[in-house]
């Protein structure tokens, strides 16, 4: 949210980390402020895209599981 | 020799550098206070407070919000916490180590880690459109709990896991069943922890937007909502909504506003703080 309003909200594909820039989560806020029709184009799009920010989140959860329980059985 | 010099000059090095770091993250909170003090603070007042919004930014305030807050707040405490420390209750005293709680227990640490804004969208298309809630008070509160059900769950675990295991010796040794030992025993000895657990969470609850911007919180809402089926919006709506503006005094309005959210989540923090350190003083194990 605090990203959405300080990375500007302009789409586009750049690794200059100095240009305003979109990420996922404040693209479907950015949608979600309009009014969106139930099953429209805009309202399956948000869906995607917040699939991909779940895959995302969820290789890393389970990323970071692995690793604490590796890490406890050296110690315990 | 020399060996010994350099690695005392590494240490004293490293030491410097850790307070730089922590000057620098004091130090950012420090700014953004006096910022936000600087252009909104002479903003604060009875009026702005008690006013509904307006397009003029003169007259506007951030009743409705203030309003919308307190009720997504309450009913989320309401919805969130009983169900989260029974949980915690029973994954740490009751559930055996078995497939289907390890199965458990990843998906809470997974559930811990989704982007809140997914939650959002869970509560878009479940609760808003196939329960039929709309955009509600409701709606925003039940996403905000299983929002915070997995901190809260967490925070419990811990706090539970702090009682000594000679305390539930001695009360099993006494005598007392299982459940006398939770109430009892248990969970006085982790209120504190539970406590600090339940202010924090709060505090998160407070600063969040994005999930109650997709499920459907509004930025203009012209009356304080009246019951939990009411459309509302919250504080931070309200100040990213005036940020977004271009005129000047809507980014007066955005700081002052600002500052009662942080006045409001800085004193959550506080609480939860002061009981963790008032428990500990009084428990002794």
């Amino acid at each position: 949210m605090i990203v959405s309003i300080a990375a500007g909200q302009q789409p586009r594909f750049t690794l200059d980390p100095t240009v305003p820039i979109e990420t996922i989560s404040s693209f479907i806020v950015q949608v979600s402020l309009g009014d969106v029709p139930h099953g429209s184009i805009e309202y399956q799009t948000i869906y995607a895209t917040g699939l991909c920010l779940f895959i995302f989140s969820f290789l890393l959860n389970n990323l970071s599981y692995f690793v604490r329980s590796r890490f406890k059985l050296k110690y315990d | 020799m020399i060996n010994r010099k350099k690695s005392h000059i590494t240490n004293l090095l490293f030491q410097y550098w850790g307070i730089i770091c922590l000057i620098f993250v004091v130090g950012t909170l420090f700014v953004l206070v006096a910022d936000a003090l600087q252009t909104g603070g002479r903003r604060i007042n009875w009026q702005f407070l008690t006013s509904l919004p307006s397009r003029l930014p003169e007259e506007a305030g951030i009743y409705t919000a203030l309003m919308g807050s307190f009720w997504v707040l309450i009913i989320t405490m309401l919805i969130a916490f009983p169900i989260g420390i029974a949980s915690a209750i029973y994954m740490e005293e009751y559930s055996k180590k078995n497939f289907i709680n390890k199965l458990f227990e990843i998906n809470m640490a997974n559930l811990a880690g989704v982007p809140s804004i997914i939650y959002g969208l869970l509560g878009l298309e479940l609760l808003a459109r196939n329960l039929k809630l709309g955009g509600s008070i409701l709606t925003g509160s039940l996403t905000l709990s299983l929002l915070l059900l997995p901190t809260i769950i967490v925070t419990t675990r811990e706090a539970l896991r702090a009682v000594p295991s000679s305390i539930r010796e001695a009360s099993y040794a006494l005598g007392a069943s299982k459940w006398q030992t939770i109430w009892h025993s248990i969970l006085p000895g982790s209120l504190g922890g539970i406590l600090t657990g339940i202010f924090l969470s709060i505090s998160r609850a407070m600063g969040e937007a994005a999930p109650l911007i997709v499920v459907g919180a509004l930025a203009y809402v012209p009356y304080a909502p009246s019951n939990p089926l009411d459309n509302y919006t919250v504080l931070p709506i309200q100040i990213f909504n005036w940020i977004s503006r271009p005129q000047q005094g809507f980014s007066t309005n955005a700081s002052a506003a600002i500052i009662v959210l942080l006045i409001f989540t800085f004193s959550m923090t506080g609480l939860g703080v002061y009981f963790r350190g008032r428990w500990r003083k009084k428990i002794k194990w």
